[in-house]
């Protein structure tokens, strides 16, 4: 039952937890657990973070914080953190 | 006759997109999934006098649907029923993509397996055999580099072969409890045509059974459909009771351990993709060393912002002082406005603040270069990951991470990012501190001061108010959390960070490119008007005498209101009017803090002597000055890393340099550099910007507008005060 004990060491992260940290509390590789949150992401027991409706989250000025922030909306200042959050979704799948 | 369907299947990342540009080449058309936003691509492709209809379905992981786009593939897979399905595998990442390609041979489809990216898998030394995988999913499976064309051809054919075979359902065994009970399902499908004949039993009593929404929902409208949902609920009870486990997690146990297997015979090895990122991660997201180099890559990259541009810098304020002035002054004389208001609203209001805002253009790129190369390597998400679990540590939400460091760029959108966040407490917390990181706009006002006062240590001051900013931040929010927003349960959720790589060059160069042009567009509106309204205020005289542009300056209006605000920054060493003055305009924006000082202290200070070079002279000038500054450039870059090979002069402080030491040294009473440094914790505590105050009401309201504008006025004037005043007593400056 190794995805049971992934998503069990998920929920008891409590708060973002990265593969590393799920690879040393469960004794396995770091591969391993990218494999096994491809199967829980497939069976749709993970889910991508929620996204607000503006692209807010990807959006950002590195330049000026005045007016000349052209806003969340339109802003050509990217910075692309590139961190995807998955969260447990298997209460929507009951 | 009818043109066979062929739909293209796959997950995201596994090279869909160029699949089906490569198939379809330009015969391509866009509209939308009935009821859904998503696009929907169709094209056509030839092979050998037959024609054939190709749909590009969205991404997906499975089909029991998660997100909008899974719903559409799951829902035309079962309604639309294509002739045949491409399924796309990612070679590099067969355990990822392979869910998909099971589950669309367990529903029965007729499928040809695209084997993508075995140029990437054969780099990594992942062999595949493919008769393995052919026999054991019962499709063709084809070898192809999508990006590059490999294998198209082949693909196409094999699509045509695939129209003549039988349908293969794949059998994964889910062990004998849940088989059991399966098969039990599949007997109460059955009895009723009508759902049979919707896909095959066994694979919709599988979907039922992992709880698949969309299925329940197309199965209300069908005869005995709500009957089957039922007995289906009851099932799944009677398998999480059987098994001791919940039954989602039953079937996707024994899928993976089918998929590893798989993995393993097509491979030769067990699944484990650890790779060099990940063993890098293992020193960079470590739980003691993680923080320490967090603060060392900072304190490079403000090192080299602060030193490496300095010679730029120094340039760009020769070049704008110097020859451009000149031939301002010179096109004014030339239409007979020399000597007017005009000549004063341009040279003293437009040149002096805007000038003194874009001396600081190199600065910015330096910074910006740094950040882009750190985040196009992968490493500011790691940088997320470890400022997330310190922030963790004293109870502030761990999601807030993506809004503080966002912060570090600008503080608006770092606030409408507290929306990533689940509860409202946590976006108000996240709000109220986030605006305590430094901004870029922050920057111009630090290399200032730290250049006049603390010339041998200019990037370690500014380190350290980078730093005080994330302390103040957790502070704030350790005191919120035990206080009036107490901590709530917080949300479990798994950071997926990517690979690191090499910087792409083009990547970097549109980043840095983007946000400098940002910071001039900034420097040609808001700073502009904000330097020509302050010219303004100091051009009417009030009280005093002096005609308009004429005005003693400490007499007009700009004067008058600074003097009236002055008092209460007294006890933190920066009283005068002039300071005041500046830090009431930096509400507009932090730049204009800069203008402001270089438009008072430009209109306060003696004009230096000008002399008279030609045009050729004044380009032979910024050409010569120009190649000296990217020598010395060169010359501090080995200073980063602290060994000075070359001893650069050092230019001696500018007119402006010399006023605004002057004026804290006066202000403070011998103390100016403590009073800058507390100038300094001012501006990085007080409220950043009206932009980010309308922000903040936006997303919070008014009462909480003004809890953090007030706030974060206290704290300022304490933070600055205690800088101040403790220093005096602990006898520094």
């Amino acid at each position: 039952m190794r995805l049971a004990a992934l998503l069990s060491a998920i929920e008891e992260s409590k708060g973002p937890v990265t593969g590393i940290e799920l690879a040393l509390r469960l004794g396995v590789s770091p591969g391993e657990v990218a494999a096994m949150l491809d199967a829980l992401r497939a069976s749709g027991q993970l889910g991508p973070e929620p996204r607000p409706q503006q692209p807010t989250d990807t959006c950002s000025s590195a330049g000026s914080c005045s007016l000349s922030c052209p806003g969340p909306e339109e802003c050509s200042l990217v910075i692309d953190l590139s961190v995807a959050g998955l969260e447990i979704r298997s209460s929507l799948a009951g | 006759m009818t043109t066979p369907v062929v739909a293209v299947a796959g997950s995201p990342n596994a090279g869909k997109t160029s699949l089906f540009n490569q198939l379809t080449g330009a015969r391509q058309k866009v509209g939308n999934w009935p009821g859904q936003t998503v696009d929907k691509y169709t094209g056509k492709f030839k092979i050998d006098g037959s024609t054939v209809e190709v749909v590009d379905l969205p991404g997906a992981y499975g089909l029991v649907a998660i997100s909008e786009e899974e719903a559409i593939a799951a829902t035309y897979l079962a309604e639309g029923q294509p002739d045949v399905v491409v399924t796309v595998v990612d070679s590099s990442n067969l355990t990822g993509s392979l869910h998909l390609a099971a589950q669309i041979a367990e529903a029965g489809h007729r499928q040809v397996i695209a084997l993508n990216m075995v140029d990437v898998a054969e780099r990594r030394g992942i062999s595949i055999d493919e008769a393995v995988l052919a026999e054991r999913l019962g499709a063709e499976v084809v070898p192809t580099v999508a990006r590059r064309g490999t294998g198209i051809d082949e693909l196409k054919r094999a699509v045509l072969r695939a129209f003549e075979r039988q349908p293969h359902q794949l059998i994964v065994d889910y062990g004998a409890v849940v088989e059991r009970h399966l098969g039990g399902l599949v007997e109460r499908i059955v009895e009723h045509p009508e759902l049979a004949a919707v896909q095959s039993p066994r694979w919709s009593a599988l979907q039922l059974l992992a709880g698949d929404q969309g299925l329940r929902r197309r199965l209300a409208d069908v005869a005995g459909g709500a009957e089957v949902v039922d007995a289906a609920d009851e099932f799944r009870v009677g398998i999480n009771k059987e098994a001791g486990s919940n039954c989602e997690m039953e079937l996707a146990e024994h899928r993976f351990n089918w998929i590893a297997q798989l993995v393993d015979e097509m491979t030769g090895a067990a699944i484990d993709r650890t790779t060099w990122s990940d063993r890098i991660d293992r020193v960079l997201t470590n739980r003691y060393f993680g923080i320490p180099i967090f603060l060392v890559m900072m304190w490079v990259v403000l090192r080299i912002t602060a030193d490496v541009s300095a010679p730029f810098l120094d340039w760009v304020d020769a070049t704008i002082s110097g020859p451009i002035a000149r031939w301002f002054v010179g096109l004014l004389d030339l239409v007979g406005l020399d000597g007017t208001w005009v000549e004063s609203m341009v040279v003293d209001g437009v040149l002096a603040g805007v000038g003194g805002v874009l001396v600081f253009v190199p600065v910015l790129f330096s910074l910006y270069l740094c950040l882009a190369i750190l985040e196009d390597t992968g490493y500011m998400a790691r940088a997320a990951a470890v400022m997330d679990r310190a922030m963790r540590a004293v109870g502030i939400p761990g999601k807030a991470f993506l809004p503080m460091m966002v912060g570090f760029g600008c503080t608006v959108p770092a606030i409408y990012a507290t929306r990533t966040l689940d509860s409202s407490r946590d976006r108000l917390l996240t709000g109220l501190i986030a605006p305590f990181m430094s901004c870029g706009a922050r920057l111009p006002v630090y290399v200032l001061l730290a250049a006049i006062f603390f010339a041998e240590a200019t990037s370690t001051v500014v380190f350290g108010m980078y730093v005080l900013g994330i302390l103040v931040a957790v502070l704030i929010g350790l005191l919120l959390s035990r206080t009036a927003l107490r901590e709530e349960e917080p949300t479990p959720f798994v950071m997926v960070m990517p690979e690191f790589r090499l910087p792409n060059t083009r990547t970097v160069w549109m980043l840095v490119w983007q946000r400098t042009m940002a910071f001039i567009r900034g420097a040609g509106t808001t700073i502009l008007l904000a330097s020509m309204a302050v010219w303004l205020l100091l051009a009417i005289p009030v009280g005093g005498g002096g005609s308009f542009a004429n005005a003693e300056v400490e007499d007009s209006a700009f004067g008058v209101v600074a003097k009236g605000f002055a008092p209460v920054l007294n006890p933190a060493g920066f009283g005068e009017w002039e300071q005041s003055g500046a830090l009431l305009t930096g509400f507009v924006a932090k730049e204009v803090v800069v203008s402001t000082m270089a438009q008072l202290y430009a209109v306060e200070g003696e004009e230096a002597a000008a002399g008279d070079p030609s045009f050729v002279d004044d380009l032979s000038e910024i050409g010569t000055t120009f190649g000296e500054a990217t020598v010395d450039t060169f010359k501090a870059i080995p200073g980063v890393i602290g060994l000075d090979f070359f001893d650069l002069d050092d230019e001696g402080d500018t007119a402006l340099q010399t006023a605004v030491r002057g004026s804290f040294e006066e202000s403070s009473g011998g103390y100016g550099s403590l009073a800058a440094l507390a100038f300094m914790v001012f501006v990085l505590l007080y409220t950043p910007c009206m932009a980010a105050v309308g922000a903040f009401r936006h997303e919070f309201g008014t009462k909480w507008m003004w809890v953090s504008v007030i706030g974060q006025f206290i704290i300022a004037w304490v933070g600055a005060m205690i800088v101040f005043q403790g220093g005096k007593l602990l006898g520094l400056g």
